[in-house]
């Protein structure tokens, strides 16, 4: 395989000439490609295939999914020749990869079959048993689609399996609804079947039908929660629903069997068949995203030990003192322990928030949870291995839903009542007016006061803001969320990976003529230096091992010196190499002898507009930032936005949650915005989280939502939308108020025909669903959003 | 008129075939993923050329 580089321009793809926009492109044989699944196929078809791998590669977080347990967890199904999985791969994103990972086959004759759900970006494999998981999760990780499995899948499988559910019952009340309709139609034109009694009695027997189906499978639900909160004693909107549907239901059997009238079954129909829209509408799942994914999906539960030579795997529980783990580069450290021999570069960004990376000398400790880069390093244990303990303090304790109730349960707690009372009212006042109709008044009112529009006005607005929010890539985890980020009046950030853009700290190659011998030379430098663009040019030389470097010396502000293999080396700025430059921005000249071979940009730190989007931000809220580093960027921040509440450097994870809690003594709606694992803590103590993140496949425990930071920028105009979402919900509740005060004034004056019922019942669901869209598409339309 | 009585029967049992097929097609997950058939169609089968090879 050639080497890749990394590119982020917009370039066509030399295979399938799509713009390369989503995220890093590949070059290769001087091509650029947007996927590895394009660069592949152009291999194969150019006849430049060839692909090795060799069993030494798997890294420890792949070598733990052929423990028993684990494996056991992870496959859908087994048997004792085969093993059938389902892995999801962020990377999918063309018909190229699609193409490449159904090929899957033609990799290992082990490999069965190999199937790919593009929505969901998953691939299911069947494979045989000799082809362990690690094996596989490295061929996809070498093929360029690093795998996900999720130990925690069950409950995003149950969420799906409800949703399918539901759409099916939506199948069901929607093939009733329209039959009911067709055989009521005559009825309502009045037309002349009425005087056949033989049809009259056929399409209401037929109505009888479908109501009882609609009754008994697409509306059990309402019956089941109703049910329920009145044996809990507690208010919900489903209880008038059951209500209003019993009082239609029954009345209309009543009509149908004394032969009096037609009764509402159409109606009824269309009622359950428009509220379980709604709920479909309002649960729409996004199973491209998993916030499920728990701690065992991050941290490796067995290790690489080598003890005097011989490498073996063990479980991390299974250590003793004494044991030494190997740690690769880019792995995780799966142990508490010292450093035995190595260079460790730890990357404790995870759990510290720091960014700088961190050296740890021979004999020093060693924390679990911290990332290697650059080297193998050896870890001695010194102490047992406590897994549940090291895990609890990890483990992210669930979120707890606030008691506060949902306003249209309150509505609900007073509508029945006074739904009741009108009833009982007009049935009083008929029973001395004319004693005959009275009891037709009182289930005209149960039946027209129904709060089908009320029902469904809330799951139509979060709903449809829900799509235009994830159509600008940014994910919530429910829609009950929305009415929260309306809420909010301090927004605190995190500082690094937030507010300052991560990838930003990657190089980007403007010229690079290095061999990959003078490549690891270069990398083995810059490892010297702590510098942000050392760190930078480190990171962009993947897969390649550090070898000794002597003489190093690093002048401050301008760069860093070498020798390698008896070359000279220097990395720095272009006055420390000795070239003119007229760029602005960061750069990092590389030469070799005396001879410039490499030349690497770096973006700007903070996120584009930045400037801007402090300043919209701060119209309708406070804002804080809270950074786990140092204070070197105070000034900067302060030139960016000089009025921010409170900026505070060097917090812990713990002190951001103490932040928050003192915002919440004050009374604030607090948002934190971070980056998925470091802040969990305080994504999860604030009222709404929200970690920003590049993909949205990482690992984002306790967060509400997941914003893509190429979206970063849109965030005002995002939350602008959410606030909008009030109004959305008094316009409609006004307007099925509106609809119900003429239906019962209709009730109540006794004049309900069939006719005024099914036009005004339908009708009002309709314009409240209608209107909600409208007005929410309008809104997303004005502040640029769709 | 009396023709009606078969028209009817016949509707309502072909919009019952429909929720039948429709309920299938669901179970049978036609509607899990609408995307990537239409990949798939364009798919050349059989290739040979990864040269894949696995060290062990």
């Amino acid at each position: 395989m050639e080497p890749t580089t990394s590119y982020k321009v917009n370039q066509q793809c030399a295979f399938c000439n799509e713009t390369c926009t989503q995220g890093d492109t590949i070059v290769r044989h001087d091509q650029t490609f947007c996927c590895f699944g394009c660069a592949t196929l152009y291999d194969v078809q150019n006849n430049l295939g060839g692909f090795e791998w060799s069993d030494d590669e798997i890294s420890i977080e792949y070598k733990q999914y052929d423990l028993p347990e684990v494996f056991n967890q992870l496959v859908d199904f087994q048997n004792d020749k085969i093993y059938k999985v389902s892995v999801s791969l962020p990377e999918i994103h063309c018909s190229s990869c699609v193409e490449l990972l159904e090929d899957l086959p033609e990799f290992d004759e082990a490999i069965h079959t190999s199937h790919v759900n593009f929505e969901e970006r998953t691939l299911t494999v069947t494979v045989g048993k000799s082809f362990g998981l690690a094996h596989l999760s490295m061929l996809l990780d070498k093929l360029g689609y690093p795998p996900q499995f999720n130990v925690s899948k069950k409950a995003s499988q149950k969420r799906k399996k409800t949703q399918t559910e539901l759409l099916r019952k939506v199948a069901v009340a929607g093939f009733c609804f329209g039959n009911s309709m067709m055989f009521s139609m005559p009825h309502y034109f009045g037309l002349s079947i009425l005087g056949d009694t033989f049809f009259a009695g056929l399409f209401r027997y037929l109505n009888v039908g479908f109501s009882v189906l609609v009754l008994a499978y697409p509306a059990r639900d309402y019956f089941v929660t109703a049910y329920q909160s009145v044996l809990r004693k507690k208010s919900h909107i489903d209880i008038p629903i059951v209500l209003g549907i019993l009082a239609i239901w029954i009345w209309s059997m009543y009509e149908i069997f004394s032969g009096t009238g037609f009764g509402y079954l159409d109606s009824l129909a269309g009622l359950i068949f428009f509220l379980l829209v709604g709920k479909w509408y309002q649960n729409k799942v996004y199973s491209r995203i998993t916030f499920e994914r728990s701690i065992h999906d991050f941290l490796p539960i067995s290790v690489r030990r080598n003890n005097a030579g011989i490498t073996d795997w063990v479980r991390v529980n299974e250590l003793s003192i004494g044991d030494i783990v190997e740690v690769k580069n880019g792995e995780v450290i799966p142990v508490n322990g010292v450093l035995k021999s190595g260079k460790a570069v730890i990357d404790y960004s995870f759990v510290t928030g720091e960014s700088v990376a961190e050296r740890t000398a021979v004999g020093q400790p060693i924390f679990i949870g911290g990332k290697q880069t650059g080297s193998t390093i050896l870890i001695e244990i010194t102490e047992k291995q406590d897994t549940a303990k090291i895990w609890s303090a990890w483990k992210t304790p669930k979120k707890q839903e606030k008691s506060e109730s949902h306003w249209t349960t309150i509505v609900s707690m007073y509508f029945t009542p006074l739904v009741l009372l009108i009833a009982f009212g007009s049935l009083a006042a008929w029973y001395f007016i004319d004693a005959s109709k009275a009891l037709f008044v009182f289930s005209s009112v149960l039946i027209v006061a129904c709060p089908c529009a009320l029902a469904l006005s809330t799951p139509f607005t979060l709903g449809s803001i829900v799509r235009v929010l994830s159509k600008n890539e940014f994910y919530l985890k429910s829609s009950d969320s929305i009415e929260k980020l309306a809420e909010v009046d301090h927004i605190v950030f995190d500082k690094t990976g937030t507010l300052t853009d991560s990838a930003s700290s990657k190089a980007i190659v403007i010229e690079d003529c290095l061999t990959q011998t003078q490549q690891a030379w270069v990398k083995s430098i810059v490892n010297q230096s702590n510098h942000p663009l050392s760190q930078g040019v480190f990171n962009h030389f993947k897969n390649i091992e550090c070898i000794e470097v002597s003489e190093v010396q690093e002048i401050e502000g301008k760069g860093i010196q070498g020798i390698v293999d008896d070359h000279l080396i220097l990395v720095g700025s272009a006055a420390f190499i000795g070239v003119t430059s007229n760029h602005t921005s960061s750069e990092v000249y590389v030469s070799i002898d005396g001879d410039v071979r490499a030349h690497f940009g770096f973006g700007n730190q903070y996120r584009k507009g930045i400037k801007s989007f402090f300043k919209s931000l701060s119209q309708k809220a406070r804002l804080s930032v809270l950074s786990g580093d140092n204070d070197s960027e105070a000034d900067t921040l302060k030139s960016l936005y000089p009025h921010f509440q409170t900026v505070r450097f060097n917090n812990s994870p713990n002190a951001k949650k103490a932040f928050i809690d003192e915002c919440h003594s004050a009374g604030d709606h607090t948002m934190m915005i971070g980056d998925g694992l470091n802040d969990q803590v305080a994504l999860h103590q604030s009222d709404i989280g929200i970690a920003v993140a590049n993909t949205i496949n990482g690992f984002y425990p306790s967060s509400d939502g997941i914003l893509v930071a190429n979206s970063f920028e849109k965030l005002p105009r995002l939350l602008e939308l959410t606030r909008y979402s009030g109004s959305v919900l008094k316009t409609s509740l006004a307007f099925s108020v509106f609809y119900n005060l003429i239906g019962i004034a209709f009730a109540v004056a006794g004049s309900l025909t069939p006719i005024v019922a099914a036009i005004l019942m339908p009708l009002s669901s309709i314009t409240v669903v209608g209107l909600v869209t409208a007005l929410v598409s309008l809104k997303a339309k004005k502040l640029r959003l769709l | 008129m009396k023709i009606l009585v078969l028209l009817i029967s016949v509707s309502v049992l072909m919009a019952l075939l429909f929720l039948i097929l429709f309920i299938k097609a669901q179970k049978n997950g036609q509607f899990e993923d609408l995307e990537s058939p239409s990949f798939r169609i364009l798919n050349e089968k059989n290739k040979t050329g990864y040269n894949a090879k696995r060290k062990i």
